[in-house]
């Protein structure tokens, strides 16, 4: 079945070389930074773009337009430094990456309007097949994209190891604060690092552009993954590891795709991802960072105190919600128990995130487990619908457990990672195991469920539906964050060393919190599949996970109420820009960076200059009253205790 | 104190925030268009402006846009004009039963058209058929698009029909063939097909293989079809990527003959594969060869329109089911949801570019039209 073996090696070789390429500026600017930069998918997408744009309708040379493409994208890095990097400086790792995120989808959407969707042919520069190997036809260009990554590797290790300025990067790498009251420059070198590897990324779209010919504004989140699976691979932060993982990537795909066919390649992407952070997690050249305060813990969730709604609020607003269907469209209804659904799935996050300090970058393979599970035994074995809810949330939490059982003892964005990636296998395996999920053709015809022989197909009967398990699960899981248990996963999250030297176990209980969490997204996949009636792997992909943790993180990680607030912004504004079409994932890309730069804390947590308005309104009338300015001494208090957290 | 007014904030947010919701659930659902007989006719476009298929939805737009303005040229539909209310799906199954929705929701809107591929278009069939408005299909070729209801057309010849009709054509190229099929629900359909075509034809298949249309190196596949030593490599793939394939098995040295679906016929096939292009067969119902008075004049007025000088396979179909939607308006007795679907059932003929005169089956469907077998010669889609 297979073609020569020496072929696929170095089809491998020469399609893990456009791998390393991306993958460099990421590992360039997590070691500088700290900070995984999903934007730089994006970056290299719009390299690619422009490179077409000014050979193709410019008709500019390529020794011009190249060039230029290096500097433009190096000059989008600075801007995304300074728009999305630098004032989150202070903010932890996350919130950054959301950042960024957000960036990617606007550099998209731009390239998406300003370019046009449809797929163009980038000419190349070199020609693609003008040598022979061993019966393995390749050309100049191959041979120039594994040159301008070794060259990059090469001055990088210039740069890094003999200047002055190459030494203020490691400094920085190593303790920011450090590198700072040294006086080093911290800001000028991360801004460096940006610049630096976004100029790659445009060089590499430029290159890799070229070597698949076919460019189009949608190419960049897949290669951005792919990069970023690569220097994992080979070790963050690390250049040559880079390099190395690019390449180990790239063979292994190549043989696995040559074997067993297109659809195994992300399986092997994140297969080997997550077999990497389970067996090695500092990658195949690096280490893990010794930071013990990692960012993603302590720090961030002091920053938000949730706001305590009182319970007479909370049972009229869901009051309100609940009598909305007597008042509002079959479309706004159906959009509504999206929201809903979207919130359930946002409050598994809360639960081991908010909880337990650990952030989940891949629930959406707990809820594609839930949703399978329940659209499986509905439709093959007519199992009645709220039974499949039920095994839906046992199944995505037994998968889930397993599949993250090793990662527990990672720390900071490996976790994140992992949960990445086992997010990213289970939407694979999906693919890649038709007799059960049908494959890519996916399961269509989900009958709506049941109640005593009634059908909730309705979209008014669908919306109190999943508005009532909603409001339970919110509850459930507020009872559970104030409880022994809650009080647990406080210790864990806010000092690990602590809880441990207090005879807890930190890696069990965040695993329980990530098991919970798990439950409460595998129902939600199964009201998903009822709600949606169709399902295939490729609607639960990592977009969807990074959309739950942002509702989670924007309602205020530690009030499971704010999810609410959270979907019905991030699920039901995109829907209010429906009519604006074209324009509509822009504005959700902005909407997102918004709220990350303007709330990172959450917006169901106080906010900043209304209560210091109340407090000064409430300072007047006290008038100096024992009583009222006591109590207001003591919020004033615990908000400054938060903060410094 | 100030824990009150924190309530008070608390409770504020939550009342305005259900009452911007309420706010928006109105604009969709006020329907007071309903029954006026002097306004503009409207008709719905579910249909990708973003995401990965949005080059489709840019494709649906050039021919929709030209087909609306030259009805309305004409005088529109009994003197009323005609207006599209497009809505984007990102031919996303999970956000096309949301836009049916919404159309469904405002009454003005007489009848929908798309989406791009059948899942998208399936995913929103059943509330279309239960609210009584039609959903008309230009873009799905699945077998069962029609089965939701008689509110359900569709105008892609079935996969049924087209599939087996490649692997007699592939045969007269080659004895041997490896088959390069989508990884979607299209692609597993056609192909299922296209096997039993080449049962009935005598086609031998030597390699087989799936393939994500969003990949970008087919190469290990090519070479693992290249040991199996094919005669002929059969595409069963869209213009982008089958372009891709072709034009990386030209360079990896593999000259074996290589024949596409329909699917294919796009100028951007040529664009993208360049010089490997040459060469490529293919079967379409649409040539700008066929000499007849009506192709001809649609190829200059959509050159006017758009300045391509080639309308894609997309463009055409969509360009077509505007205008048979609106002969079915023309027809209607009365010009309501259920008066349109009736005229569109009424087995009576429709005018179109791709299909010529065609007229619509029991289950809606074009049961079966004429393909032209066409060769890429000199850049350009030639008929053999």
């Amino acid at each position: 079945m297979s073609g020569d073996l020496l072929d696929i090696l170095l089809a491998g070789l020469v399609s893990g070389s456009t791998y390393a390429l991306i993958a460099v500026g990421v590992s360039l600017v997590f070691g500088v930074s700290n900070i995984v930069n999903f934007a730089h998918g994006a970056v290299f997408a719009v390299g690619a773009m422009i490179a077409w744009w000014l050979t193709g309708p410019m008709a500019l040379p390529i020794w011009v337009a190249a060039p230029s493409v290096i500097v433009i994208t190096g000059l989008l890095g600075w801007a995304i430094y300074l728009v999305a990097v630098r004032p989150l400086r202070k903010a932890p790792g996350i919130a950054v990456l959301l950042a960024t995120f957000a960036i990617g989808v606007i550099l998209d959407n731009l390239s998406l309007r300003f370019f046009g969707g449809q797929t163009r042919r980038l000419e190349s520069a070199f020609p693609r097949d003008n040598f022979e190997l061993l019966g393995f036809r390749f050309g100049t260009l191959s041979i120039v994209i594994i040159g301008v990554s070794v060259v990059c590797v090469a001055a990088l290790v210039w740069l890094l190891g003999y200047t002055k300025t190459g030494r203020a990067i490691r400094a920085t790498s190593q303790d920011q604060e450090a590198a700072q009251q040294m006086g080093i420059p911290v800001e000028r070198i991360q801004a460096l690092s940006f610049v630096i590897a976004s100029a790659l990324g445009g060089l590499a779209g430029v290159l890799v552009g070229m070597y698949t010919s076919n460019v189009s504004p949608a190419i960049g989140f897949l290669a951005g993954l792919q990069g970023f699976a690569a220097a994992t691979i080979g070790g963050l932060g690390s250049i040559a590891g880079a390099i190395v993982g690019g390449l180990v990537l790239g063979i292994a795909e190549a043989f696995g795709v040559s074997l067993w066919g297109d659809s195994v390649r992300q399986l092997i992407t994140f297969g080997s991802l997550l077999l990497v952070l389970w067996i090695r997690p500092g990658g195949l050249l690096g280490r893990v960072p010794s930071i013990t305060s990692e960012p993603m813990t302590g720090t961030f969730f002091g920053a938000g105190k949730p706001l305590r709604l009182p319970s007479w609020a909370g049972v009229a607003a869901a009051a309100v919600l609940a009598v909305l269907p007597l008042v509002a469209s079959d479309y706004f209804l159906r959009a509504g128990s999206q929201v809903w659904i979207y919130a359930l799935f946002a409050l598994s996050i809360t639960l081991a995130g908010g909880f337990a300090g650990q952030i989940v970058l891949g629930q959406a393979g707990a809820l594609a487990i839930g949703a399978y599970t329940s659209a499986i035994l509905v439709t093959q074995f007519e199992w009645d619908f709220w039974l499949s809810f039920l095994a839906a949330g046992a199944a995505a939490c037994v998968l889930q457990v397993m599949l993250t059982a090793p990662t527990w003892r990672l720390k900071g964005h490996y976790v994140s990672m992992a949960t990445l990636a086992a997010g990213a296998v289970v939407s694979a395996l999906a693919l890649n195991l038709p007799q059960i999920t049908g494959g890519s053709r996916g399961i269509s015809s989900i009958p709506r469920p049941t109640l005593f022989g009634e059908s909730l197909g309705s979209a008014s009967a669908m919306y109190w539906v999943t508005l009532a398990i909603l409001l339970v699960a919110v509850v459930v899981v507020a009872r559970l964050g104030s409880s022994r248990l809650g009080r647990v996963w406080a210790a864990v999250r806010e000092d690990e060393v602590a809880a441990a030297s207090a005879g807890l176990h930190p890696a069990s209980y965040k695993s329980l919190a990530f098991g919970l969490g798990a439950v409460i997204a595998g129902f939600a996949g199964a009201l998903y599949a009822a709600q949606v009636t169709f399902i295939e792997p490729k609607q639960f992909d990592v977009s969807l996970s990074v959309l739950a943790v942002t509702i989670a993180i924007l309602g205020g990680l530690r009030a499971p109420v704010g999810v609410i607030i959270g979907a019905a912004i991030l699920v039901g504004v995109p829907e209010l820009f429906r009519p604006l079409a074209d324009w509509r994932l822009l504005l959700y890309g902005v909407l997102l960076l918004g709220l990350v730069l303007l709330r990172p804390q959450g917006l169901w947590s106080h906010v900043g200059w209304l209560q210091r308005a109340t407090q000064r309104v409430a300072g007047r009338r006290g008038g100096g009253g024992g009583t009222a300015s006591g109590s207001q001494r003591k919020v004033d208090s615990t908000a400054g205790e938060e903060t410094r957290a | 104190m100030s824990s009150r007014l924190r309530r008070v904030a608390a409770l504020g947010a939550v009342a305005a925030l259900s009452l911007g919701l309420a706010a928006c659930s109105s604009n969709g659902g006020a329907g007071e268009d309903e029954g006026a007989s002097s306004g503009p006719i409207k008709f719905g476009v579910a249909l990708p402006d973003t995401g990965n298929s949005a080059q489709y939805g840019e494709y649906f737009r050039q021919g929709l846009d030209l087909a609306l303005e030259q009805i309305n040229d004409d005088g529109g539909i009994d003197g009323r004009s005609v207006e599209l209310v497009y809505e984007d799906t990102q031919a996303d199954p999970a956000q096309a039963p949301q836009v049916a929705q919404k159309f469904v929701d405002d009454e003005s809107i007489l009848a929908v058209l798309g989406d791009f591929g059948t899942p998208a278009t399936s995913a929103a069939s059943q509330i279309y058929q239960d609210s009584g408005l039609v959903q008309f299909a230009f873009s799905a070729s699945g077998p069962d698009v029609t089965d939701p209801g008689d509110f359900v057309f569709a105008t892609w010849v079935s996969q049924e029909f087209e599939a087996p009709r490649l692997a007699e054509f592939a045969g007269e190229t080659g004895k041997s063939a490896a088959v390069f099929y989508h990884d979607t629900d299209w692609g597993q359909e056609t192909y299922g097909f296209f096997q039993e075509g080449e049962e009935q034809s005598g086609l031998e298949e030597v390699y087989s293989t799936a393939y994500d249309p969003e990949s970008t190196d087919f190469r290990p596949l090519l070479l693992a079809a290249k040991a199996a030593n094919p005669e002929v490599i059969v595409l069963i793939s869209y213009a982008a990527d089958g372009a891709l394939i072709t034009s990386q098995a030209r360079e990896l040295g593999i000259d074996t003959p290589i024949v596409g679906i329909s699917s294919i016929y796009n100028q951007q096939f040529i664009d993208l594969a360049g010089e490997a292009a040459e060469g490529v067969q293919t079967l379409s119902y649409f040539t700008p060869d066929n000499e007849d008075p009506e192709v001809q004049q649609f190829i200059a007025d959509f050159a006017d329109a758009t300045g391509e000088a080639t309308p894609s396979d997309y463009a055409i179909r969509a360009y077509d089911a505007l205008n048979a939607v609106a002969q079915g308006a023309e027809r209607a007795e009365e010009l309501t949801r259920q008066g349109l679907r009736n005229a569109l059932d009424d087995g009576q003929p429709f005018n179109s570019v791709l299909y010529g005169e065609y007229s619509l089956d029991d289950t809606r469907r074009v049961s079966d039209a004429e393909q032209f077998p066409l060769v890429i010669t000199d850049g350009a889609f030639t008929i053999q």
